[in-house]
Formats: structure tokens, sequence, C-alpha cells
């Protein structure tokens, strides 16, 4: 390696030997075949990256999972709405069916059945209401 | 190789500057372009372009040569694995280079918790020529190893690997101002304690 773009280690407060003793302590291996090992190794490992089955899971972004997950709840929310609402409309269907039902099925009873016709309520005595209210003071 | 059909003018400029782009630069461009659609040929040529630069910037900040050899395959694959991210117009060196000085950095932190108790002797492993491995060159690995990391990085990138301060600021991420300041207090550090170099020699 030799890049000399700045004071070339020999600057006012540098020592050069000092200086000298780094670049023999740092220098660079020499050797070709050290660099081309090196070159093998590194290519070995990028060629062990190579895609596997599940690897397309790791291109989401935490940010596009975010997002999916809205999306997903926002999508859950607006069936479980839809799905209330529509059971609520059959319920109230149904329970409007069966009050339809019970009054249509009560109706054929004659009325003085259910209710005190005038004659039935002049047999009573005048102060039946007062007994049936306290009956104790009688 | 994969060859892709680029109509290049003969010289383009670098973004922001009308400054010409060499022909070796142009072909750079080609490979990292045939990289990023997947040539992993074209990003062996880019290893084989970088890998001695990467080297030196790795070997600046840890203290071993394994350890730089490490920072260096390391930095290669996150890069491989981040080049769709890299802008053809920007400059593939100097992005590299940060990427395997980050490397570098990681492991440097890592082997510290590790070796904390350990002598400085140890840290250093001459990879080369055993037989230059004296007394000087421990004396220099302890000198090294009382440094800090930060400017240890910034006197081996400036004095050995001739990095200007701005080139160093933003390979290790600091202000020129902090690589300037570092490289005044590592150089007297190591004067000092290699002060007695002299009368010996």
């Amino acid at each position: 390696m030799n890049v000399t773009r700045n004071d070339n280690g020999h600057g006012p407060d540098a020592d050069p030997i000092v200086t000298d003793l780094l670049r023999s302590h740092y220098a660079a291996p020499q050797d070709e075949t050290y660099w081309n090992g090196l070159e093998e190794r590194v290519r070995f490992r990028i060629n062990e990256l190579r895609p596997a089955w599940w690897s397309g899971f790791g291109e989401f972004r935490t940010a596009d999972i975010r997002k999916l997950g809205l999306i997903a709840a926002t999508m859950g929310l607006l069936v479980a709405g839809a799905t209330y609402v529509r059971k609520a409309e059959v319920d109230a269907t149904t329970r409007e069916m069966a009050q339809r039902a019970a009054v249509e099925s009560a109706l054929p009873l004659p009325l003085e059945d259910a209710t005190l016709s005038s004659r039935a309520r002049a047999r009573l005595p005048e102060d039946a209401p007062e007994r049936y209210l306290h009956p104790l003071d009688y | 190789m994969t060859s892709v059909a680029l109509s290049f003018p003969a010289a383009f400029p670098v973004m922001g500057t009308d400054r010409p782009v060499s022909a070796e630069a142009l072909e750079e461009r080609e490979l990292v372009l045939s990289a990023q659609a997947g040539d992993h040929t074209a990003f062996a040529g880019l290893v084989h372009r970088h890998q001695r630069r990467a080297y030196a910037v790795a070997r600046s900040i840890v203290l071993s040569h394994d350890d730089a050899e490490d920072a260096v395959q390391e930095g290669f694959l996150h890069a491989f694995r981040a080049l769709e991210r890299f802008r053809p117009e920007q400059a593939f060196g100097a992005w590299l280079h940060r990427i395997v000085a980050n490397a570098a950095l990681d492991i440097a932190r890592r082997r510290k918790v590790r070796d904390a108790d350990e002598l400085p002797e140890t840290l250093s492993s001459p990879h080369r020529d055993p037989a230059e491995a004296g007394e000087l060159r421990a004396r220099l690995a302890r000198a090294l190893h009382t440094l800090g990391e930060r400017q240890r990085a910034v006197i081996v990138l400036h004095d050995v690997e001739g990095y200007k301060h701005a080139e160093i600021g933003s390979l290790l991420g600091i202000p020129e101002g902090t690589a300037r300041s570092d490289l005044h207090h590592a150089r007297a550090h190591l004067r000092r304690q290699l002060s007695n170099l002299r009368s010996e020699k």
C-alpha cells in the first residue's frame, strides 16, 4: 500500500522512527497467494448465501410488516363489525316474528274473557278494590 | 461474467462535480451494476480490486492480522447484502471501506471485552516473517495497546495508509477536527512510550 496524500507521516509532531516502526508493523502481506486465498474465502462465503425458500420473508422490512398488520387488523375489524350487525338484524327479525306470532295466536280469545265487562263489575261490592289493596283491614 | 450493456459517455462527471471519471472507475461502475444485478463473479471482481485497501483499513482498527482478515470478510459480506442500497454514482471504495471499518470496530469491541484480562503481548500475532518479531516489535505492540482504539486507528490510517484527516473522519464517523487532535495525541503518546528507542538504535 503506497498512499501518500497527507504529510506522509513526517509532520512536525511525527517521529520518523516511530512512523517507520508503525509501517513495518502494519505492512500488508506481500505474498500474492495470500490475497488469492482471501479472495477465495470471501467468494466461498458469498456463495454460501444462496437464497433458501424462507429467505423471501427476510425481504419484508419492518415497515412493510407494520403496514400489512394494519391492513389485516382493519379488515378483521370490518368483518367482525359486519358479522355483528348481520347477527343483530337476524335476532331482531326473529324476535319480531316471535312476538307477532304470539300476538296473532292470542287474538281468537273473546275479549270479555280477558277484561271485566261492565256487568261483572256491577256485581262486585263497592269496596272490592279496597279489600284487594288492604286485605288485613277486612 | 455477465456483460451488462451500458452506454456510458467517454467520461461522465462524478455526482455534483464536473470532474471526469477514469476508465478504471467506469469499469468499476460496470462491475457494481453487474453485481447489483446478481452477478457473483462481478462482485468477486470488486473484492479483487478492494481487498488490500479494505485489509489496511481493518488492520488499522484491530490489533491482529487475523482479526483484520475477519473484518475484511465480514465487511465484504455486509457490502454484498447491502449492495442493492448502494447508489452507483457514489464512490464504491469509500462506501465499502466505511462498512469494513464498522466491521473492524465491532470486532475490536468484542475482542476488548473478551481479552480484557489478557496481557498485551498476546494481542499481536504477526502473520509474516516471524524472525522480525523481536523486542522492538513487542514494545511497539504494547505501546499501541495502551493507545485508545480510535487514536490507534487514526495514527495508522494517517501515518501508515496516508489518509487525510477528513477521510479518516468519514471512515471512523468522527469530525475532521477530532481526527486531527487524535493524531496529535497518538503521536505524542507513542513518542513518549518509545522515547528510548533513539538512544538504543
